[in-house]
């Protein structure tokens, strides 16, 4: 257990943001208004290894663990939590099979899903269908939470590795989303869907396990989004703040604005300490749920707030949608809402506060 | 600041006039002393709009 960086997590970092420079900012605003789904960035990611971070190398992945996943996933979003996104719910996939899956699972999947041939996608909500499915469409293989016994709800839970090819499953339309444009969201649906007992990840009643742990890898893996997003905005923020001359001198000499600078960087700084904490309790093999949990409740407290304030700073142009701080906003209202219900973290933390 | 606040409130009255309002007490001082909660936004708002430097320098090395 270590809270800082080791040199090769640093790499990894840089490698990322080098990544971001190369192949994000030159596609991000034409994907940002058309939402279209970014193969070739995708086939980019592949060759880099990041869609194998933490797998095992026995299945072609890099064995590089949570805390660079999240290091990677950081500073690709401060330039595109879009594509971030599809890298998250693919990991979620890949994160469900490399635990629960069973030797011939694991051999079957897991290296297409390291070397980006197969995309994988984590189906959990439902409103009849599974809902809100990000990646739906252009994933090969998605990891499906359902009732195997509809009088017994939830205690029946299980997971469910399914071939996008499957015969009666068909993908909804897309939704046209807010923000994180670029990675897909549709409904799936299942008619008369056949799977064999191969399919089932895990135990016939471990669903519930693999939800709740998946889940705690996607709140700690959008936090790693959300401080990205927040990160590009302080540090844009702040740059405006230099050269905005108001009241015959540039802003950022004001304390009313160094105020607000600084309370973002401070939240920032903080989110980024709890998520990589969370992160290096999962490459220790300790539990992490609960510290998962805290890192999402205090980013839906201040992951937005870091967008509001900064957008402040940059008053009346930082509003344009001409600027990149919209943008951010749009996206961090993602990150920040979406995979688990609002009450979640709140029950987890007092759960164990009160055992 | 907030912890002990909302610790009150969850005590009620009681929590009002037991010595948990003294941890609320203790916790006041903590915004004031070496350097004030607002001196503190000034000093960390001079790293972020300091040129081309992160707010938090990264460390080197393994460890």
């Amino acid at each position: 257990m270590s809270i800082l960086l080791t040199e090769e997590q640093q790499l990894i970092g840089q490698s990322a943001r080098d990544f971001a420079k190369e192949y994000l900012e030159p596609m991000v605003l034409e994907m940002d208004r058309t939402g279209q789904y970014p193969a070739a960035v995708v086939k980019q990611l592949a060759a880099q290894d990041f869609l194998g971070l933490f797998l095992a190398g026995e299945y072609g992945g890099a064995e590089a663990g949570y805390v660079s996943l999240v290091e990677v996933v950081e500073n690709l979003s401060r330039v595109s939590a879009a594509v971030a996104s599809i890298m998250v719910n693919h990991a979620l996939a890949a994160y469900a099979i490399q635990r629960w899956g069973s030797p011939e699972q694991k051999k079957t999947c897991l290296p297409k899903l390291a070397a980006g041939e197969v995309l994988g996608a984590f189906a959990v909500f439902e409103h009849g269908t599974k809902a809100f499915v990000r990646n739906a469409g252009v994933a090969g293989a998605y990891v499906v939470l359902a009732c195997t016994d509809p009088a017994a709800g939830a205690k029946s839970l299980a997971a469910f590795i399914v071939n996008a090819k499957a015969s009666g499953l068909t993908v909804g339309a897309p939704y046209e989303t807010m923000g994180l444009k670029g990675c897909p969201m549709a409904d799936l649906v299942f008619d008369n869907v056949m799977v064999t007992d191969t399919a089932i990840l895990g135990g016939s009643t471990d669903g519930s396990a693999i939800m709740t742990e998946t889940l705690a890898l996607a709140s700690v893996a959008e936090a790693a989004q959300t401080v990205g997003i927040g990160q590009a905005a302080v540090e844009h923020a702040a740059a405006y703040a230099k050269t905005r001359i108001q009241f015959g001198r540039p802003i950022a000499s004001l304390q009313a604005i160094q105020t607000l600078l600084a309370e973002v960087a401070a939240d920032c700084h903080l989110a980024r300490l709890g998520l990589r904490y969370a992160a290096q309790l999962m490459d220790d093999g300790e539990p992490f749920l609960v510290e998962a949990a805290m890192v999402k409740q205090f980013l839906a407290r201040f992951g937005a707030k870091m967008l509001i304030d900064t957008v402040q700073v940059e008053g009346g142009f930082g509003y344009s949608e001409t600027m990149p701080l919209p943008r951010l906003f749009r996206d961090i209202a993602g990150t920040t809402l979406l995979e688990a219900p609002a009450d979640y973290p709140e029950k987890t933390i007092a759960a164990a506060l009160l055992a | 600041m907030r912890i002990t606040t909302m610790a009150v409130q969850l005590m009620g009255s009681y929590g009002y006039t037991s010595e948990i309002a003294k941890y609320m007490r203790d916790a006041k001082i903590m915004q004031i002393y070496e350097g004030t909660n607002q001196i503190q936004r000034l000093v960390i708002s001079r790293a972020v709009l300091a040129p081309a430097r992160p707010a938090v320098a990264v460390q080197k090395g393994g460890n």
